[in-house]
C-alpha cells in the first residue's frame, strides 16, 4: 500500500513538470540513438524514460526506453529493491513483492511479460499483450506486440511497442493511446517515428 | 482500494493545487452555423458519496439518483432561462452498440476534461506543440450520437459531490479544537463540455474545480452549482 501510495505521489509530482517542445525533424537520445519525427510532440523526461504526448499522457503517448541494463526494471521507480528504506532492511525486513527485471538473456516472450508487468504497476491496471511478432528496431532483429487495458478512468486504451535488445541493452519504444479517437488519430505518426528509429554508432561519433 | 482512490484524490488536489488550481474557467469557441444551434442533453455522469473519517469515499446510490433528479430540473430551467434551444438524448437499447458507446464517450469525456484542465487552463503546464490553441476532441465517433436526437452539439457533464461523514465531522470539530489542523470535509467538482456533434470538438468547456461547497442533494443548492457549471455557455 505505501509503495503504491509512494508511486502515486511521484507521478503526480510528474504531472506537474512541464513539457517542451520537440520539433518536428531529427530527434537525438543522447548517445543512444535518434529518430526523425514528421509532426512536432511534446517531450519531458519521467525517471530513466522519454515520454512524448500530443494531447496529455491519459490521452496519447509515445515511451522510449533507451538501453535499459542487465539487472535493471524499465524504470526506476519500479525498482521494489532499491526503494525499501534502508532502515527497514537494517530491522531485518524485506520487501513482499519483487521487482520485475530486464536480463540480457530474456526471450522476446519474456520482455513482453516484464513490459506487461511493469506497465500494470503504472496504470494501476490488467495490461494484456498480444500479436508478439518477429520484427527489427533500427535495422536490428527484435520484436512487436500490441496491448490493451482499461484505466482507472474506465478508459480503454491500446499500443504497440516494438524492441530489440542491443549490446546486451534493452531498447523499448511502444505507443499508447485511448481506444475511441487518439490511439487512432496519430498511430500512423507513431509508426513513422519508431521504423525511423537508428542506434548511435559510438565510434562513429568520437573525435 | 477505495482508501487508495481517497487517498490518491487529497494527494492530486494537494500536488495540482501546488500546481495553482483556480476556482474555475471558462473557454468560448462556439462555431455557429445555424441561427440557433440545438443541443442534445447527454446522460450526466454524476456520482455522490460519502467521505469517512479515514478520508475514503464510499458511493451513495440514494444520494446520486437524487442528485441526478435535481441536476437534470436544474439543468432544463437553466437552458429555458437563457433561450437555449435543446432536446434529450434518447437513449438506445442496453443490448445496442451505442449503449456502451455513451458509457465510454462519457468516460473519455471526463479524461480530456481533465487534459484540458492540467495541460490547457494551467499556463505552466501548457503543452507547446499546441501552440496556444484550445484544440481538445473526443473524436468524430460522437457523430453516432446524433442519431439518437436531432441536434448540433452535445452537452457532456461529469459531476462528483461529497459530504463529510458524522464521524469525519467529529473528527474535523476533533482536529480544529485540539490540534489546530484543518481536516477536509466533502469536495464537489465538475466539468463541462458542449461537443460539436459533427467532428467531436470540444467547443466550450467549463470546470468546477474542487471546493467545500455545494450540496446536489438539494434542488435549491443543485439549481447554484448548475449554474456555475454553465456559466457562459453559448447559447
Amino acid at each position: 500500500m505505501n509503495r503504491l501510495i509512494s508511486l502515486a505521489i511521484i507521478l503526480l509530482i510528474a504531472s506537474c513538470t512541464p513539457y517542451r517542445l520537440i520539433p518536428a525533424g531529427k530527434v537525438e537520445f543522447a548517445d543512444q540513438g535518434t529518430v526523425e519525427t514528421p509532426i512536432d510532440w511534446n517531450w519531458r523526461p519521467f525517471d530513466i524514460v522519454h515520454t512524448w504526448t500530443l494531447d496529455g499522457p491519459n490521452l496519447q503517448e509515445m515511451i522510449f526506453h533507451m538501453g535499459v541494463k542487465d539487472g535493471k526494471t524499465l524504470m526506476e521507480v519500479l525498482d521494489v529493491e532499491a526503494g525499501f528504506h534502508p532502515l527497514l532492511v537494517w530491522f531485518g525486513k524485506v520487501p513482499d513483492e519483487v521487482s520485475f527485471r530486464f536480463h540480457k538473456r530474456m526471450t522476446e516472450h519474456e520482455i513482453v511479460d516484464l513490459f506487461t508487468a511493469s506497465m500494470s504497476k503504472i496504470a494501476g491496471s490488467k495490461v494484456v499483450s498480444t500479436q508478439l511478432a518477429p520484427a527489427t528496431l533500427g535495422g536490428k532483429p527484435g520484436f512487436r506486440f500490441e496491448y490493451a487495458f482499461t484505466g482507472k478512468d474506465q478508459v480503454r486504451r491500446k499500443g504497440f511497442g516494438v524492441g530489440a535488445v542491443f549490446d546486451e541493452k534493452l531498447y523499448l519504444i511502444h505507443y499508447v493511446g485511448t481506444e475511441i479517437y487518439y490511439y487512432d488519430r496519430n498511430q500512423a505518426d507513431a509508426e513513422r517515428i519508431i521504423q525511423s528509429f537508428t542506434f548511435k554508432e559510438k565510434d562513429k561519433g568520437k573525435g | 482500494m477505495r482508501r487508495t482512490a481517497g487517498t490518491l484524490i487529497v494527494l492530486a488536489a494537494v500536488l495540482l493545487g501546488g500546481c495553482g488550481a483556480q476556482s474555475y474557467r471558462t473557454t468560448e469557441r462556439l462555431v455557429r452555423t445555424d441561427a440557433q444551434p440545438c443541443i442534445m442533453l447527454m446522460p450526466p455522469d454524476i456520482e455522490l458519496s460519502e467521505r469517512t473519517a479515514g478520508g475514503t469515499t464510499e458511493l451513495n446510490a440514494a444520494w446520486t439518483k437524487a442528485a441526478e433528479a435535481h441536476f437534470a430540473t436544474a439543468l432544463r430551467e437553466h437552458l429555458t432561462s437563457i433561450g437555449a434551444d435543446f432536446v434529450e438524448y434518447l437513449p438506445p437499447d442496453d443490448a445496442s452498440p451505442d449503449a456502451q458507446l455513451l458509457d465510454e464517450l462519457q468516460s473519455l469525456h471526463a479524461t480530456v476534461g481533465q487534459a484540458i484542465l492540467e495541460y490547457h487552463f494551467e499556463p505552466a503546464l501548457r503543452l507547446p506543440a499546441k501552440k496556444g490553441q484550445f484544440d481538445w476532441s473526443l473524436g468524430p465517433e460522437v457523430a453516432k450520437l446524433a442519431e439518437h436526437g436531432k441536434a448540433d452539439y452535445a452537452l457532456f457533464v461529469w459531476l462528483r459531490d461529497s459530504y463529510a461523514s458524522p464521524a469525519r465531522m467529529a473528527l474535523q470539530v476533533v482536529a480544529a479544537l485540539v490540534v489546530g489542523v484543518p481536516v477536509s470535509g466533502g469536495v464537489q467538482q465538475g466539468l463541462c463540455s458542449l461537443v460539436d456533434l459533427k467532428t467531436g470538438q470540444v467547443v466550450w468547456f467549463n470546470a468546477l474545480l474542487p471546493r467545500e461547497a455545494g450540496d446536489m442533494r438539494t434542488l435549491e443548492e443543485s439549481r447554484a452549482t448548475t449554474h456555475l457549471l454553465l456559466d457562459r455557455m453559448p447559447k
